[in-house]
């Protein structure tokens, strides 16, 4: 073998991945040239030398703490496709609730309007964001989210409020403009392992407000429902803007919210207390 | 039928005694892998819960590992693409000249002088290399050099024939070195090494 033929092989003798015929003859080569040696010597070194510094990367128990507790919660389900955008600020705002953080309006939030990304890339930011936030706060995590189609909605969240009239309220007969609400579509997301409906609805052709139920079966919901009485009102920056009333439904005792700017005032908590 | 509680704690139990003697490794691929922490940490909660999920697809007694790290270099392979912002990185440099060949030889040899000296010097150097290979070299790359995986492990997790594992290993030491190199010049420890 030729001090050439050598260097040809020298990547694969380090990894160990030669043959028996030709690792025998670079160990022959070897042994019998001090500059293809010392070459391999130094080469040696210089990738152990890159491994350490690669391997220094220090362990974060906090992660597989949480996600140890986000497994445990977890169930086998099928994994929705992710690409329905009003879902985000709701499923944004659920992490955001019940990792007791607040989103400030007008903030760099990563689906504040005039972001760039695309719609589908803001959805999976604002998620990720949330999680991270929630990782570092030691908080519950939201899963998963995906799209629902409104029959699904409808029977979702039939099923854990019951046969309400939540689904066909119309804005109170006193507001001063007539507003026409409108069920568009919903989607799914999950606290502690909890499906949970998030519908989005649609005043005067406008995105006002997503509407979301959080069951009162839901793991976590004790602490939860004491986060957001105490925290009363949030406000919500990613799109549609406004803020976010909160309410326990009387009947079941779940937690009922509208995130979102209403046309008027008023049209929130005729959808939540119809 | 929906699983039972005891089911349900079986295949949790099942999943977290195999992925327990992987997750350092993990943790660390998906961080040399991406330039944000935190992003890698989503990336690699995604991946994990995405792997538990479809834990039943798992057949007992095969390759674990190989299996596990199919869903983490997947997942950030789209983490990566879907958040690229500069876009020159894992771009191929242009082809170099004689002249910048034999000068990137030139510095290569001083790098190689003293490996552990230039590695102290190095600073971030070693990680930016990485971060500037394409990433299907990133991958390969940190798969052998820094997990030890054998080439057939490397073509097993990525589902790719081993022929091309060489290749892209051999690519991306090539360019380590170019941009060691590189960086030997541009750090002026060249010069302080007197080459």
């Amino acid at each position: 073998m030729t001090c050439a033929e050598l260097r040809r092989y020298l990547s694969a003798y380090l990894d160990s991945e030669l043959e028996t015929t030709t690792s025998l003859a670079v160990n022959d080569h070897l042994e019998r040239c001090d500059d293809c040696r010392e070459r391999f010597d130094r080469e040696e070194r210089l990738e152990r030398g890159i491994r350490d510094q690669l391997q220094a990367t220090p362990a974060n128990l906090a992660f597989w703490t949480t996600l140890d507790q986000v497994l445990a919660a977890d169930e086998p389900r099928r994994v929705a496709p992710r690409r329905w955008v009003p879902v985000a600020a709701a499923a944004a705002l659920l992490l955001a609730a019940f990792g007791g953080w607040a989103l400030v309006a007008g903030g760099n939030d990563a689906t504040s309007p005039g972001d760039a990304r695309s719609d589908e890339m803001g959805l999976v930011v604002a998620l990720r964001e949330r999680a991270s936030d929630m990782r570092r706060e030691g908080s519950g995590t939201v899963n998963d989210y995906g799209p629902m189609d409104e029959p699904r909605a409808r029977a979702l969240v039939e099923q854990f409020l019951g046969p309400q009239s939540l689904l066909t309220v119309q804005p109170r007969p006193d507001a001063v403009t007539p507003h026409k609400l409108e069920l568009v579509g919903g989607g799914t997301t999950y606290v502690g392992g909890v499906e949970t409906p998030v519908l989005h609805y649609r005043c005067c052709s406008r995105d006002v407000c997503v509407f979301f139920v959080v069951p009162a079966s839901m793991r976590h919901f004790p602490e939860a429902l004491a986060r957001l009485q105490s925290l009363g009102q949030l406000t919500c920056s990613p799109s549609p803007e406004g803020t976010v009333s909160i309410r326990r439904c009387p009947s079941t005792g779940n937690v009922i919210g509208v995130a979102g700017s209403p046309c008027a005032p008023g049209i929130g908590d005729a959808l939540i207390t119809r | 039928m929906n699983p039972s509680s005891a089911d349900l704690r079986a295949r949790h139990l099942a999943f977290s005694e195999l992925l327990a003697p992987l997750r350092e490794r993990l943790y660390r691929f998906a961080v040399n892998r991406m330039r944000d922490r935190s992003r890698a940490e989503d990336a690699l909660q995604d991946a994990v819960l995405s792997a538990y999920r479809r834990f039943d697809s798992f057949e007992p007694g095969t390759d674990f590992r190989a299996w596990m790290y199919r869903y983490v270099l997947n997942t950030v392979l789209n983490y990566n693409r879907a958040h690229r912002r500069d876009r020159s990185v894992g771009v191929d440099p242009p082809m170099l000249d004689l002249h910048e060949h034999l000068r990137t030889t030139e510095a290569y040899d001083a790098v190689l002088a003293d490996p552990d000296r230039f590695l102290q010097q190095c600073g971030d150097g070693v990680r930016e290399a990485v971060l500037a290979l394409r990433d299907v070299e990133q991958t390969v790359f940190l798969l052998r050099a820094v997990e030890g995986f054998t080439y057939r492990e490397i073509a097993e997790s990525t589902e790719m024939p081993i022929g091309t594992v060489m290749s892209h290993l051999a690519r991306s030491r090539a360019k380590m070195r170019e941009r060691l190199a590189g960086y030997a010049e541009e750090s002026g420890y060249l010069r302080r090494s007197g080459s």
